[in-house]
């Protein structure tokens, strides 16, 4: 099965570098073959999720920084 | 590494169906396990997939984690134990694994020839020459559960099981890992938040225009103009603020405060905050003066007090005006009782005189009757003749006209009495109403007359004591106005101090519009504000999404091009297999075809098994068009065919029940595949079919030859298992 991983890695990189795709793809693929040989898909989807999270993490945060910067409507205070 | 690896012997002790030691002898030669079902069979098949794995496929174990169903229920110290001997090319290779029901683990040695390897050592000595367990299912050991899952209906089943069989269920489970679709989702999530700020953003900017102009409506109100607007106005106004307020507190007799100099515009607001509440309190000190209350309070009061009897007063006045009135109309009550008395005379009156009108009446009445039964042919008087009833008729005729008229007069009379008496009741009524109110004023008014006699301290009455009361009042006035004076100063200047604050106010609240706006404009019109680091995420997420749907892509293409290559590589032996279990009258041929199929997202293999007609070019799917007995055929083809095709040590194929759904015919062309496969392999087949053991008996001539295990009779102990070469 290993020999298998090795060499269906081989052939995606080769697909990729042959369809023109740029390096953040093929060292995104590099990753997950050695992900997968550390710990297996759970590992693969694990890391992936890792990076997804990082992103949106930034993301969020800098969507509070610019909600922050907005000003907050008044409330009106209601008569009794 | 060693080659050719056959099986030697097996010895089996509580496993599964085991219980006492048994050790079955194969000799490297090719063996044909029968028996009735549940006699132990696929137990031994399974000894040598838990021996070299430590775990059996088919067996699924969710009860619990220690896999303690491996274990017989009655073998007493609760342990199994497996010892595997294998015969290679340079000696033997022999695996222990025994474990104990409580146990999660088993404990393992394997011995080779040159060396001895113990618990992880001997795992990876075993992984090393035997592979995976993957690997050895797909190539060595088909059991009836794996046929089963070839030819399944469920293509997601079929796919896995061929992936299983083509080596590729980690490029399968690989591709499911990719978490395609939350990247998606996240990008989808992410330029959604976009645009909702951005909205959110506009909206900001549109209020923050519109409450610059709001502000400015306001401080024009107040005479500002549009040069105003700036810091340095409103510090200027301040500090004439701080030294009139500081002025101010002084007279009021206040502590006086400090200031902090202000810096900006929150400064400046904190010191307007701190301003307006030195207005209040000296506005409150101002109203609580002590002589200044005093005089207002006694002004209030009396003012009060006048105001109220001045409109009881008043009250009385009109009631009694009234009282008066009626008098002169209606008269006295002395004057109407007599009225009264008069009118009631005269009603007796007429009422006797009715009575004696009656009595006449009747009197006549009773003469007439007298006379007219005595019939007078003469007059009794003037003797002349006369008619009696004639003149009866007249005397009546002339009494009761009389007595008509006159009771018609008394009974008008009597009417207009007893009008007269009722209006005279009415007027009565009407002036003790009158007389009630009046005295009810009267006591309301001594009352307050009392009270205003005591704020005076006057005996005065009525409109005396009134102008006393305004006396009083403007003297009262004069007084307040003389000790107002300085107060309506203070209040003059808090309210000119008041204005403006109320001044600054306004031009920092403009100032303050001013900022917000300028903030946000920058804030979203600079190149390298948030927006753009957040937009860049976004980039950042969408970029992940396609190198990872890229990825998958390739995978499943490498994944679709190694499938092909093994089925093309072993499409000949599988025909020639297919052929010789089949014997299809149509179908002459058997093919695996590889195609792609987008699963949520995700590109996965598929596989479809289809039988072919060389001649006249025509296909079919092999699971929906073949009976079950063909599709077994089927499957054992492509099992057998792909199996010869791996590299491998072991030249052992194991077959768990190979001739499920075989017809006679059919089982007898398995025996003859199985004779081509004991050409290179160790054959070892288990099954409870007696007419496949018949058809073994009868064609089943490997070179090396083969040996029949006939188990029996199994009890406590275990299968009794006989051996017959």
């Amino acid at each position: 099965m290993v020999k298998k991983m090795v060499e269906l890695i081989d052939m995606v990189l080769k697909d990729l570098k042959e369809s023109g795709a740029d390096n953040e793809t093929l060292d995104l693929c590099r990753s997950i073959a050695s992900w997968y040989n550390e710990g297996g898909p759970k590992f693969v989807e694990e890391e992936i999720m890792i990076k997804l999270r990082e992103i949106k993490s930034v993301a969020k945060k800098q969507l509070k920084e610019t909600k922050e910067v907005i000003p907050k409507k008044k409330k009106r205070k209601t008569r009794r | 590494m060693p080659k050719d690896l056959v099986i030697d012997s097996i010895t089996i002790e509580g496993l599964r169906g085991f219980n006492n030691t048994q050790t079955i002898e194969f000799g490297g030669t090719n063996a044909i396990i029968s028996g009735p079902m549940g006699t132990g069979k696929s137990s031994t098949v399974c000894a040598i997939e838990w021996a070299l794995f430590g775990d059996i496929a088919h067996i699924k174990c969710s009860e619990s984690k220690t896999q303690a169903e491996f274990v017989n229920a009655n073998k007493i110290d609760q342990r199994a134990r497996v010892e595997l001997k294998l015969k290679g090319n340079d000696g033997f290779y022999i695996i222990r694994r025994e474990k104990y029901a409580k146990e999660r683990y088993s404990d393992l040695n394997f011995s080779t020839p040159t060396a001895e390897y113990t618990e992880d050592e001997a795992e990876k000595q075993i992984y090393s020459i035997f592979g995976t367990f993957d690997d050895f299912h797909r190539s060595v050991f088909l059991h009836q559960e794996a046929i089963r899952a070839i030819l399944t209906e469920n293509p997601e089943e079929r796919d896995s099981a061929l992936d299983r069989l083509f080596g590729l269920e980690g490029t399968r489970d690989l591709m499911s890992a990719l978490p395609i679709k939350k990247v998606k989702d996240e990008c989808e999530e992410l330029e959604k938040n976009k645009t909702n700020i951005e909205q959110t953003i506009k909206g900001a900017i549109i209020q923050a225009e519109t409450g610059i102009e709001s502000a400015k409506k306001e401080a024009f109100g107040l005479e500002l103009k549009e040069d105003d607007f700036n810091f340095n106005l409103c510090l200027k106004k301040y500090q004439e603020i701080i030294k009139n307020i500081t002025t101010a507190t002084v007279d009021c007799g206040l502590e006086k405060p400090s200031f902090l100099e202000p810096s900006n515009e929150t400064d400046l607001s904190n010191g307007l905050k701190k301003v307006n509440n030195l207005i209040k309190e000296c506005r409150k000190q101002i109203t609580n003066t002590s002589k200044y209350s005093e005089l207002r309070n006694e002004y209030t009061h009396i003012d009060e007090v006048k105001t109220k009897f001045k409109g009881i007063l008043e009250e009385f006045d009109e009631a009694l005006k009234e009282y008066k009135e009626m008098e002169n109309e209606f008269g006295t009550s002395k004057q109407m009782e007599k009225k009264e008395q008069s009118f009631n005379k005269r009603l007796d009156e007429l009422k006797n005189q009715r009575e004696t009108i009656d009595s006449t009446a009747r009197l006549i009445s009773d003469g007439i009757d007298v006379l007219s039964k005595q019939e007078l042919k003469n007059c009794p008087i003037c003797e002349t003749k006369i008619s009696s009833k004639v003149v009866l008729a007249k005397l009546q005729k002339k009494v009761s006209k009389s007595l008509e008229i006159t009771i018609s007069k008394i009974t008008e009379e009597e009417t207009s009495i007893t009008e007269n008496l009722y209006q005279i009741e009415e007027n009565k009524r009407k002036i003790k109403n009158a007389i009630k109110k009046t005295k009810k004023t009267e006591e309301k008014m001594n009352i307050a007359l009392k009270e205003l006699q005591e704020t005076l301290l006057s005996k005065s009455k009525d409109k005396k004591l009134l102008e006393e009361a305004e006396g009083k009042l403007i003297e009262l006035q004069a007084e307040i106005n003389q000790v107002e004076k300085p107060l309506k100063e203070k209040n003059d200047a808090l309210e000119k101090i008041d204005n403006l604050v109320d001044i600054c106010k306004a031009i920092l609240r403009v100032l303050e519009k001013e900022n917000e706006y300028e903030k946000i404009k920058e804030t979203f019109s600079d190149e390298g504000s948030q927006i753009k680091i957040f937009e860049s995420q976004i980039d950042k997420m969408s970029s992940l999404h396609d190198q990872l749907q890229r990825i998958s892509e390739a995978i499943a293409t490498a994944q679709i091009k190694l499938a092909r290559q093994f089925i093309d590589k072993g499409e000949t032996k599988m025909s020639s297999y297919y052929n010789s279990l089949c014997g299809h009258p149509y179908y002459n041929s058997i093919r695996i075809d590889t195609q792609q199929r987008n699963v949520r997202g995700i590109l996965k293999n598929t596989y479809n098994i289809k039988a072919f007609n060389n001649r006249e070019g025509k296909e079919t799917h092999v699971i929906s068009r073949f009976s079950t007995g063909y599709m077994n055929c089927a499957a054992l083809a492509i099992f057998l065919s792909l199996s010869s095709m791996l590299e491998r040590t072991m030249k052992f194929v194991i077959l768990d029940d190979p001739s499920q759904n075989l017809d006679i015919d059919h089982k007898s062309r398995l025996v003859k595949v199985l004779g081509d496969v004991s050409v290179e392999n160790q054959v070892i087949v288990a099954t409870q079919d007696s007419e496949l053991e018949k058809e073994i008996q009868n064609d089943f001539t490997p070179k090396g030859g083969y040996i029949t295990l006939k188990y029996d009779n199994w009890g406590k102990d275990g299968p009794a298992i006989k051996k017959i070469k």
